[in-house]
């Protein structure tokens, strides 16, 4: 019966998983757009080996690509939020889908950085990776604008 | 010599036990080098050296006596138990992983060994084993205080409050002095965002354990995050990011609807704003170095 | 006391690796002019321990040989050892077995409070609180003033608590039976039990008796701590004791000293049992001086400011004090063995000593200003603050 639970779980060769915090994340999120943070949060779903998190993370560029079209080609659904934020609207929407999509992998993964939190184990260096995950966040934009409009073109 | 003086390595251990249990490892270390002098190859005794050495932060010391006691006796139990603190310190966490298992297939009705395990794999982050080791423990021994908090853990991170709350009150009531219990319902209140009352538990441990840099550095954070200038920052420390980005939602509307609403004061809610961030951003790390250095940490 | 040569050699036969027995027995080949003797002791101490203490009494041993060059190493070895005060009595080889032994009471007229230097608040708090009542009963009953009962002395180590416990004894005119850590070693052996029953009934039988108990958190080590059953049951035993005693205290006074009051079960501090704690703080500049003036009796010195000295070892221990002029001695030798004219201690010397010497108090200090600070609200350590408040203490 306990035969399971007495099967070795970590390998010698690969080392125990670490994730990114959750601090790291919302400053990629709110710093570098969605892009950047479907990115970042894609690590922590790839350190875990979660396949669960593909549909997710779909669903999320997904929301990205939709959100960026109708900003572009119908702004007029905007238009209520206009009257409320003025012209933050682009950069407001931005940030919230980031957030949200932060907050959604922060779920997901939630009983793991509680976990984490028992032990004084440090988290991986963040540095490299949200630099990278935000310049490539924001090559992707700049790309997905450009598809855009040339599929409008 | 007079033969008749001398103690029995039985008793050299009980002495070298109680000495080890009131942190006297200076006095421990002196008897010991008697000890062994005379008993060189008992294993309870070397035991007791490798315990000095590991308590006393010589974790190569201590190896080195738990693998010659393991060179004679392969099967000794403490000294394979205090091995797997010694490679989880490493963190060689594979081997000590392996040492656990081989610990549970030789005796298969140790509590807490499955709660060590559980441990391990909550650090490891295999969250489901460790919840089953965990239960697996309580079965074992209702009463072990380690499988009690590595089930209360698994509550915890499941967030299920009502469990929680149970898992809590059958610590107290089975090890309300222990100073594991007293850091579990210090978590639990700083979970709910009482940091004064979580900072009272921690007190009561400092003066248990005032020599401890742990505890002390503990009582410290608790400090900061419950004292009076931070009062502001509570809704921050509470709820973490989600009130971060509800601030930022909240800023968003409320400085817009300042500007249209009421454009003389617009400047003044900007800086508001931008001044409470930045006091956020600041504040609480010179304020916890502020009072760390007052403590002499 | 002095040990006779004869009773030193006797106790090293039955206990050869007390190191404290040793050097006593090297010290005086040395002083009867048995230098190569004196070596050979000294040499085997510093195998067993090399500290400043053997490695200082090998270079004083190979001096008198005419053997400067190694005189020399062994001074510059010693050195490089910090002296440290010693922290607790050198643990020995303790008979156990099914005897129990019982403990004799020792002379207390060794010292009396006019022999501890300074601390003159301490000792009218003394006198009033546990010396006077315990001579003089009658008059404490008729203004219905409670005296005696348990005193628990602590503070940092090295500040004079079993002195001052002793001369607490001598004033009191009683006989004094003190438990260390040695026979608590041999309590946890087992028949404890029986031990401490026959503690206080040699106690009872020596009235008036001062009962005291060194190193108390050895003894009564606190319950919620302890992991083994064997050391709540001494505690149990120990409160039961004393709960047994009360019924019948008169003209035996109980006092302990410790210097981890933490440690000690909560217990021991309630009512009928160890209720008055005495902070036993550093030596203040009156009693340093007297230590000071007595360590520098009968050596060459010249210069030395003696007021600026007890100025600038503020918070030092006795035993911090000893081992400062201890490493004056050490810079004063080592030039002479250098090869300067031999000269006596002076103000360079200390400063060289002064740089290197950190007061043992120090830590313990910084606990207790932590405790104050943040779990001081219910006065357990009062007196701590008020010393860290008149001291200073950053």
């Amino acid at each position: 019966m306990r035969e399971h639970l007495l099967t070795p779980s970590l390998s010698a060769s690969a080392a125990p998983v670490r994730l990114y915090s959750i601090q790291s994340s919302f400053l990629v999120a709110f710093f570098g757009g969605p892009a950047a943070s479907l990115l970042y949060c894609g690590l922590n779903s790839w350190r875990l080996r979660r396949l669960a998190d593909i549909p997710v993370h779909l669903a999320g560029a997904a929301l990205l690509v939709a959100l960026a079209y109708l900003l572009m080609y119908q702004p007029a659904r905007f238009d209520g939020l206009y009257q409320l934020l003025g012209n933050d609207v682009f950069r407001a929407l931005r940030t919230m889908l980031a957030l949200a999509i932060c907050g959604t992998f922060y779920a997901l993964h939630q009983k793991q950085h509680r976990s984490r939190a028992f032990f004084s184990d440090k988290p991986p260096s963040p540095w490299i990776a949200a630099i990278v995950c935000m310049v490539a966040g924001y090559s992707i934009m700049v790309g997905l604008v450009a598809a855009l409009k040339g599929m409008a073109s | 010599m007079n033969d008749q003086a001398l103690l029995s390595a039985r008793d050299y251990t009980v002495q070298i036990d109680g000495l080890i249990e009131r942190g006297r490892y200076a006095q421990a270390g002196s008897l010991i080098g008697e000890a062994l002098a005379h008993y060189p190859q008992d294993s309870g005794l070397l035991f007791a050296a490798a315990r000095i050495d590991y308590d006393s932060g010589d974790a190569d010391g201590a190896r080195h006596t738990l693998h010659q006691i393991l060179a004679h006796d392969p099967d000794h139990y403490l000294a394979r138990s205090l091995m797997v603190n010694l490679l989880q310190d490493s963190g060689d966490l594979p081997a000590a992983e392996l040492l656990l298992i081989d610990l549970l297939r030789a005796y298969p009705e140790a509590a807490f060994q499955y709660a060590r395990y559980a441990l391990l794999m909550y650090r490891t982050l295999h969250i489901d084993k460790a919840k089953a080791l965990a239960r697996e423990a309580y079965r074992l021994d209702p009463n072990n205080e380690l499988a009690l908090t590595t089930c209360l853990i698994g509550d915890i991170i499941d967030g299920r409050r009502g469990a929680e709350q149970a898992g809590l009150a059958r610590l107290l009531q089975g090890h309300p002095e222990s100073e594991n219990t007293a850091r579990m319902l210090i978590t639990h209140l700083v979970g709910r965002g009482r940091y004064r009352a979580a900072k009272r538990i921690a007190v009561e441990l400092l003066k248990l354990y005032p020599n401890s840099r742990e505890v002390l550095e503990l009582v410290v954070q608790l400090d900061a995050l419950s004292h009076w200038s931070m009062l502001p920052l509570w809704p921050l420390n509470r709820w973490g990011w989600i009130a971060s980005g509800g601030l930022y939602l909240i800023t968003l509307l409320g400085l817009n609807l300042v500007r249209s609403q009421a454009p003389l004061f617009s400047s003044l809610a900007t800086y508001t704003l931008i001044g409470y961030c930045l006091y956020s951003w600041i504040y609480p790390p010179l304020l916890t170095r502020w009072l760390k250095r007052r403590a002499g940490l | 006391m002095t040990i006779t040569r004869e009773a030193l050699e006797a106790a090293l036969v039955s206990d050869p690796f007390n190191i404290d027995h040793r050097l006593a027995y090297a010290s005086l080949l040395l002083q009867a002019q048995d230098a190569a003797g004196a070596l050979t002791q000294f040499e085997l101490a510093a195998r067993q321990r090399p500290d400043a203490a053997s490695l200082t009494g090998k270079a004083q041993a190979l001096l008198a040989l005419d053997r400067d060059t190694d005189a020399l190493a062994a001074y510059t070895a010693a050195r490089q050892h910090r002296a440290r005060p010693a922290a607790g009595p050198a643990l020995s080889v303790v008979g156990g077995g099914a005897k129990v032994v019982a403990l004799k009471p020792q002379a207390p007229d060794q010292v009396r409070f006019a022999d501890v230097g300074g601390m003159e608040d301490l000792k009218k708090t003394l006198r009033l609180h546990i010396i006077e009542p315990f001579l003089r009963p009658g008059l404490f009953a008729r203004f219905k003033k409670s005296g005696g009962g348990g005193i628990l002395l602590y503070g940092p180590p090295g500040c004079g608590k079993t002195m001052i416990a002793r001369a607490i004894a001598s004033e009191c005119n009683a006989a004094f039976v003190s438990v260390g850590i040695s026979e608590v070693l041999t309590m946890w052996m087992g028949e404890s039990e029986r031990n401490l029953a026959q503690l206080f009934d040699k106690a009872r039988a020596q009235k008036p008796c001062v009962l005291f108990f060194d190193e108390l958190d050895a003894l009564a080590f606190s319950r919620s701590k302890a992991h083994s059953e064997h050391s709540r049951t001494i505690v149990n035993e120990f409160l039961s004791q004393l709960d047994g005693f009360e019924r019948d205290n008169r003209d035996v006074l109980f006092l302990a000293a410790t210097n981890m009051p933490w440690d000690v079960d909560q217990a021991m501090k309630r009512t009928g049992r160890f209720a008055r704690q005495l902070f036993v703080p550093p030596p203040d500049a009156e009693a340093r001086r007297h230590i000071v003036e007595i360590k520098l009796r009968d050596i060459p010195v010249q210069g030395i400011d003696i007021d600026a000295l007890v100025a600038a070892t503020p918070h030092y221990s006795g035993a911090d004090i000893d081992g400062l002029i201890d490493l004056a001695k050490e810079s004063t030798l080592h030039d002479i063995l250098s090869g300067a004219p031999e000269r006596p201690i002076g103000p360079q010397d200390m400063a060289v000593a002064l740089e290197q010497m950190q007061p043992s108090t120090i830590e313990w200090l910084k606990t207790a200003r932590n405790l104050v600070r943040y779990a001081g609200s219910d006065d357990s350590y009062r007196d701590v603050e008020k010393y860290l408040k008149q001291t200073r203490f950053a």
